[in-house]
């Protein structure tokens, strides 16, 4: 499959963090961090980080995963597994 | 992701150092006696005066038993002696919960929530000044201590909480509504965890505070009616923008809710200890029951199956307890965090304190349905230790999904045990360390084939926590056993070698039976028939 663009990956996420914290009020920012400013526990990072690689037929190797922290650190992690 | 070690190393690698730790009651010989002492007037004053017959037909601890309480110092047991508290380590003062909760859950649920989840702010991340001004008064009971996180909306999902921390006029201010909230009812200081978007330059994030229910705006609603834990208050208390002074913010604004997941850690291993003690109890209970009951002309205890369900609880309990132990010794000695072992030591203590009460009140037929002796009234309390501070079921998904970060190189290859035990319980080693081995590729392997798709495997999860904590449970027993065992040949260790061999053997089956599941794959006809049933 061909990569889809950065604003369609964030697109995604965006979509997919607002199906897990409806709540959630207000534009997401490629700054927020996952926990402090959207609010999301370890569970629903899991749930997040599934949805995205589930989307795009990703197999990924967790330990080549580091830190994600933040929503860009999603997107660029979507970017590089996909590159 | 990747970094964090995983649950066995660190407790492998310093498996002699840990042993000879677990038979002690406290960190040093002054604490230990301390903690004798605690223990003498605990079975005095409970024996004497704690009737929770009595207490469940008022539904209530009654003023009288809180006042008594106070007065001993047990409302103090955590908090640092400068603040005129007793300063235990937890390895000690969960001991304190085990003994009160060995005759009542209600009593003990009130002074173990205090004690635990309900000051762990407080004494470990409050600012001094907060310190100063609070904990002396709940030190001397004058003050009992709540919890307040859940929500209407909010119970496992604790992060999609409402009630709100905001700011208006240069003033914080809370708003929203906290529901069952054990000791609400009597509480004289709550910490209370609050969803506080744009406060500390967060977005989202949440905070806690330390709330004075006298302040205006914080209203106690009536009680709960309950299956069980009848006696401690569990009550909805409501917020309305009540004003916060600053100082009451305990740890940083906008990390509530790890600091609230580090005091669920703790608050977690006292209820492993009042799960501990009701075991222990309903163990005791039972054994008198069948040492006295002559049926087919024999006492029930000479029945085989009866001996032999006995001797399961007992090495149930051995396995709770050792559990619990091995957890406290991790915490007080900050080896560690425990946020992962606390998680064990809960829901291992709750669902075998479940089962052991169960069996307990079978073996005593009738006589244990009736509630004079006691064993109704031990099942409905326990069962919610299954339920609060974390679901077991979402606690399982927690720890499998904890496993992904756990770097794959160590799981190929752990310390070996066998070479380190003493002879008679060589083969449980070697059976552990073929065990450990063997949970360690099938993590490895689901890491590598699953990734992060595993959060859409969610009994696949729930089998790898029956797996993880099984293993956990022999190593917790072999580290014990092995330090208690060298080099002595008493009665007591050869009762505590049984104990541990059969410990072991229970925990080895367990965890295969959780590997089979989990090679064995998904659940086809579950999900068929779920799928035919259940809305999509
Ligand atoms: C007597 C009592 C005292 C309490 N004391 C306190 C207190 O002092 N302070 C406090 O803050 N709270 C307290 N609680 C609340 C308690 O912690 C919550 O009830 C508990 O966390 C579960 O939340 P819930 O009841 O909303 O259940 P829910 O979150 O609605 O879950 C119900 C069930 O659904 C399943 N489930 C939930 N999520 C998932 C998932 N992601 N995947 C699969 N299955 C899932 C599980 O089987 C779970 O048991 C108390 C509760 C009781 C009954």
């Amino acid at each position: 499959m061909t990569a889809p663009s950065a604003d369609i990956l964030r697109n995604d996420v965006d979509e997919i963090i607002r199906r897990i914290r409806p709540d959630f009020k207000g534009e997401i920012k490629v700054t927020d961090r996952l926990r402090e400013d959207i609010g999301l526990d370890s569970l629903h990072a899991m749930e997040l980080l599934s949805a995205v690689t589930e989307k795009y037929e990703l197999d990924v190797d967790i330990e080549e995963v580091q830190e994600v922290k933040t929503v860009g650190d999603v997107v660029q992690f979507l970017t590089t597994a996909m590159a | 992701m990747p970094g964090k070690t995983n649950l066995f190393t660190p407790i492998l690698e310093a498996f002699r150092q840990i042993g000879p730790r677990l038979a002690t009651s406290g960190r040093t010989q002054e604490e230990q006696e301390v903690v004798a002492s605690i223990l003498r007037e605990v079975n005095r004053y409970c024996r004497k005066e704690v009737d929770g017959l009595a207490i469940d037909r008022r539904g209530a601890l009654g003023q009288e038993m809180l006042d008594a309480v106070a007065e001993r110092g047990w409302f103090g047991l955590t908090i640092p002696e400068e603040y005129g508290g007793a300063g235990l380590s937890m390895s000690a003062a969960t001991r304190i919960a085990t003994e009160i909760c060995k005759y009542n859950g209600s009593l003990a649920t009130c002074v173990a929530l205090h004690s635990g989840l309900a000051l762990y702010g407080l004494i470990h991340l409050a600012s001094k000044d907060l310190q100063s001004r609070y904990l002396p008064e709940i030190a001397a009971g004058q003050r009992i201590a709540a919890f307040c996180a859940t929500e209407p909306n909010a119970g496992s999902d604790i992060g999609s909480m409402r009630t709100l921390l905001y700011e208006q006029d240069g003033i914080f201010r809370l708003r929203g509504s906290k529901s069952y909230v054990t000791n609400g009812g009597f509480a004289g200081v709550l910490t209370v965890i609050a969803s506080s978007p744009g406060l500390g330059g967060a977005r989202g994030g949440h905070t806690m505070v330390v709330i004075d229910p006298s302040w205006t705006g914080v209203h106690k609603q009536a009680e709960e009616n309950k299956l069980g834990l009848k006696g401690p208050s569990t009550i909805t208390i409501d917020f309305d923008d009540v004003e916060v002074p600053r100082d009451h913010v305990i740890g940083e604004v906008s990390k509530g809710l790890d600091l609230a997941h580090e005091a669920l850690t703790w608050g977690r291993s006292f209820m492993a200890a009042g799960c501990l003690g009701s075991a222990m109890a309903a163990v005791q209970e039972a054994r008198e029951h069948i040492a006295g009951r002559v049926q087919f002309g024999r006492t029930l205890d000479q029945f085989p199956l009866v001996r032999e369900q006995m001797a399961a609880a007992m090495a149930d309990v051995y396995t709770v307890e050792t559990v619990l132990r091995l957890v406290c010794d991790v915490f007080d000695s900050r080896s560690g965090d425990i946020a992962l072992d606390s998680t064990v030591a809960k829901v291992l203590g709750s669902e075998r304190a479940w089962n052991v009460i169960d069996r307990g009140l079978q073996l005593m037929g009738g006589a244990g349905f009736i509630e004079e002796t006691g064993m109704p009234r031990r099942l409905r309390d326990v069962r919610v230790t299954r339920i609060f501070e974390g679901a077991n079921d979402v606690l399982r998904l927690h720890l499998a999904s904890a496993t992904l970060g756990w770097p794959r190189a160590g799981l190929q290859e752990f310390p070996e045990v066998s070479p380190l035990v003493p002879a008679p319980l060589r083969t449980e080693a070697e059976r552990f360390d073929e065990m450990l081995r063997e949970v360690g590729v099938c993590l490895a392997s689901i890491q590598k084939q699953y990734g992060f798709k595993l959060f859409q495997r969610q009994s696949l999860q729930s089998v790898m926590a029956d797996a993880i904590m099984a293993t956990y449970g022999m190593m917790a027993v072999l580290v014990r056993a092995a330090a208690s065992v060298q080099d002595q040949d008493t009665p007591e260790t050869c009762v505590e070698l049984a104990t541990a061999k059969l410990a072991c053997k229970r925990l080895e089956s367990e965890a295969r039976l959780a590997l089979q599941t989990m090679t064995r794959g998904a659940d086809d006809e579950a999900l068929t028939l779920a799928n035919a049933v259940l809305a999509q």
